[in-house]
């Protein structure tokens, strides 16, 4: 009690009747009364009673706690760090990402979150503003130019089977969204195989190379420009 | 003296002589008085303010056009200010008034040092106000709740130190030998924030942790604020409370041992069932689900402890505007904690994800739980420090009836709507592709997300009613009701001695 004085010696209770022992409280009678409404209606401090856990409680946390067990034997693919797979079981191999690589799907959805709201659902373009890509022989042609077009995009006008467009396409490459050579290699190869086109794929290698040869140009491609480098096949 | 020594000398449980108990109790109400009175203060008035961001932000979600070109009030930024407002300003005011009080009451010892207390408060609640302006003004983070820019975060943790340490004081120095259950939530809660809280900081925005380990760290500490320090102090409360008005013992000793324990040992693992299907490892994910479900069995176990306490006692729980709102917590608590052991299934959280199911689930926990207990509270408080009663019965039922109204149009409302929202988003075409478009989801949403505005309408008529109640009760001639006893909510109880 040494390190707690506080109530030590002024609230000392006397040997007495409990009167006084309010007497000795740090407050005048009129605070005391007026304090005592308040409390004198409020119940004692909060007890805690004594009765038994009911025993199906233990039937029900016991299921819970088997049901718990067995979740994570069949769900913890062994506690490995690289498997994201809630099903996975041993023996279905640990290389999930070079499995499950394919550029068609992963280009597909590259497609449907940037591509197709200029160049539509069905790569079929719209007049005057967005060149079509089936068919088209800056998709399917050259994959040099392709690859350059993704990496520093299209300015000013140009003409696509015959008909004259005039837009802004935004680049994919360093100076724009920045992808890296896997999702230019994902998203041209799915453009020259989808909507009736059948190119053959660009690989990896290729967008790195191209980008490394244009590594000091910043700025939008003019078709001329790139006519002039790559002539129509 | 040495500290060992003196450590085990205070937690001697031999009684001590003492002075009778209420009279204790009424000197520890008044060395809180200040300090309570100024955290209720801000805190009532940051859940006003935070009632108008969500507003704002719920208007804009069906009318886009509302407030369109108010920088400041953008949808991110009125959205992060709302949670923000509510979270730090009017819940952790809330709790530390409610918190700090329960526990020198229950301990037996008034505060000693009030003025620091006050300081600290004053700059706790300033550190808010920055982080919500720089959340305003566009200097918000990506976090989910810690979007208040990090700059803030010394000052807030500096004052809530200062400030919970006064808990862990009172419980040092505490009287009576028996450790009461509200005291066990209250001093771990005490100590879990402020953990969350630096680790997060640090892992986050300090040194920053790499990979998805910070997505993990973000939904550990953004779960575990709600379950290691809203639900620990909302429990304790209700645990102090319920026996308190009612004047019987808690049911079972038994069952708040085992539901304390439950909870601290699975609460903390639940957090990581926020990145289902992400790219973390599927172990930590699957740990995350069995001990989200695991979380039945301390909800389960309060429940019957709570309403075994209170059965039979309708009319008086009914009359009583403290347990009126804590009993419709407590049921709160139990229905919210088990649809989250639900939605942390697999197979159910594949249509709640990324839902308004989530965000209803979300004001089930905060508002309907933990919100409703905080005003039974304070509801019980005020009376005590101020010596005063609360003015008016009819502001007090206008209050819990816009509260409890509008917080189930909104639950039905998100819950329903949230889950055509996922059942819509999942829905595939035959070869695979998504049937409905994002605009046609968001347009199959707007009848949801307007009742959701109806039902904010409701909750802040029933805030600016307890606001301006409690400031007419603070600020208001002193009234000579206390003679007459206190503010109930059905006449016929009025004058039975029934505490409020």
């Amino acid at each position: 009690m040494a390190d707690n004085p506080h109530h030590s010696d002024k609230h000392r209770p006397a040997p007495s009747d409990h009167l006084s022992e309010i007497d000795r409280a740090a407050y005048g009678d009129d605070s005391i009364h007026r304090i005592h409404q308040q409390l004198g209606r409020e119940k004692e401090e909060p007890t805690e009673g004594f009765s038994q856990i009911p025993i199906v409680l233990l039937f029900l946390f016991g299921a819970l706690v088997f049901w718990g067990g067995i979740y994570i034997a069949n769900h913890s693919a062994e506690f490995r760090y690289d498997i994201y797979d809630p099903d996975w079981k041993p023996g279905f191999g640990g290389d999930q990402t070079a499995a499950a690589w394919d550029p068609i799907k992963k280009g597909d959805r590259l497609f449907k979150n940037n591509c197709a709201a200029c160049h539509q659902a069905e790569g079929q373009g719209v007049p005057g503003v967005f060149p079509p890509l089936a068919g088209s022989p800056y998709v399917v042609g050259s994959e040099d130019r392709l690859v350059k077009i993704l990496l520093r995009g299209l300015s000013g006008p140009i003409d696509v089977l015959g008909t004259e467009y005039n837009g802004n396409m935004p680049s994919y490459g360093e100076n724009g969204l920045g992808w890296d050579d896997r999702d230019i290699h994902a998203i041209t190869t799915y453009v020259r195989q989808a909507f009736g086109n059948e190119a053959p794929p660009i690989t990896e290698e290729t967008v790195a190379r191209v980008r490394g040869e244009i590594a000091s140009k910043s700025t939008a491609w003019s078709a001329d420009e790139l006519l002039s480098a790559h002539p129509l096949e | 003296m040495s500290p060992l020594l003196s450590f085990f000398s205070s937690i001697d449980p031999k009684a001590r002589p003492g002075i009778p108990v209420k009279v204790q109790l009424s000197e520890i109400d008044e060395s809180m008085r200040t300090p309570s009175i100024l955290f209720l203060s801000a805190a009532v008035c940051w859940l006003v303010i935070g009632s108008f961001f969500a507003l704002v932000a719920s208007i804009k979600l069906h009318s886009p056009d509302f407030l369109a070109n108010v920088e400041w009030l953008t949808f991110g930024r009125a959205r992060s200010a709302h949670l923000n407002a509510m979270a730090f300003g009017w819940a952790n005011n809330a709790i530390f008034a409610v918190s700090l009080w329960i526990m020198a009451r229950l301990c037996k010892t008034a505060v000693r040092h009030g003025g620091l207390l006050i300081i600290a408060g004053i700059f706790w609640n300033i550190g808010v106000t920055i982080g919500v302006i720089g959340i305003l003004t566009g200097g918000l983070t990506s976090v989910e709740w810690l979007e208040m820019p990090p700059q803030v975060a010394p000052i807030l943790a500096f004052s809530y130190i200062l400030i919970g340490v006064w808990g862990v004081i009172a419980f040092r120095f505490r009287q009576l030998g028996h450790v009461y259950v509200s005291q066990w939530y209250i001093l771990a809660a005490l100590f879990w924030f402020p953990w969350l809280y630096i680790i997060a900081q640090t892992m986050i925005f300090i040194e920053p942790a790499r990979g998805t380990v910070q997505a993990i760290t973000n939904w550990w500490f953004a779960h575990n604020v709600l379950g290691l320090w809203f639900t620990p102090v909302g429990l304790g409360a209700i645990y102090y409370f319920l026996p308190k008005v009612l004047g019987r013992p808690i049911y079972s000793y038994y069952l708040s041992v085992l539901g304390f324990w439950s909870l601290a040992l699975f609460y903390n693992w639940a957090g990581v069932h926020h990145l289902i299907g992400g790219p973390i490892p599927v172990w930590l994910i699957s740990a995350g689900i069995v001990a989200s479900v695991m979380m039945v069995i301390p909800v389960i176990v309060t429940a019957i402890n709570h309403h075994f306490t209170a059965v039979g006692n309708a009319r008086a729980t009914w009359a009583s505007p403290t347990l009126r709102f804590i009993v419709f917590g407590a049921m709160s608590y139990t229905l919210a904690s088990l649809f989250g052991s639900g939605m942390a299934l697999r197979d159910v959280n594949v249509v709640t994800h990324f839902t308004q199911f989530t965000v209803g689930h979300a004001h089930h926990g905060v508002y309907a739980f933990f919100t409703m207990v905080m005003y039974g509270s304070i509801y019980f408080m005020m009376p005590r420090m101020l010596n005063r009663e609360w003015p008016s019965a009819a502001l007090i039922k206008t209050h819990f009836w816009c509260c409890a109204i509008g917080i189930g149009i909104m639950l039905v409302g998100l819950h329903v709507g949230g889950w055509i929202q996922g059942m819509m988003m999942n829905e595939l075409t035959p070869d695979g592709n998504p049937k409905y478009t994002f605009l046609e989801v968001v347009h199959a949403l707007v009848p949801w997300l307007f009742s959701r505005s109806v039902s904010g309408v409701l909750l802040t008529i029933g805030h600016i009613a307890f606001f301006v109640h409690f400031f007419w009760m603070l600020a208001g001639p002193k009234i000579s009701r206390y003679r007459e006893g206190p503010t109930l909510l059905l006449d016929s109880i009025r004058g039975e001695g029934k505490a409020g």
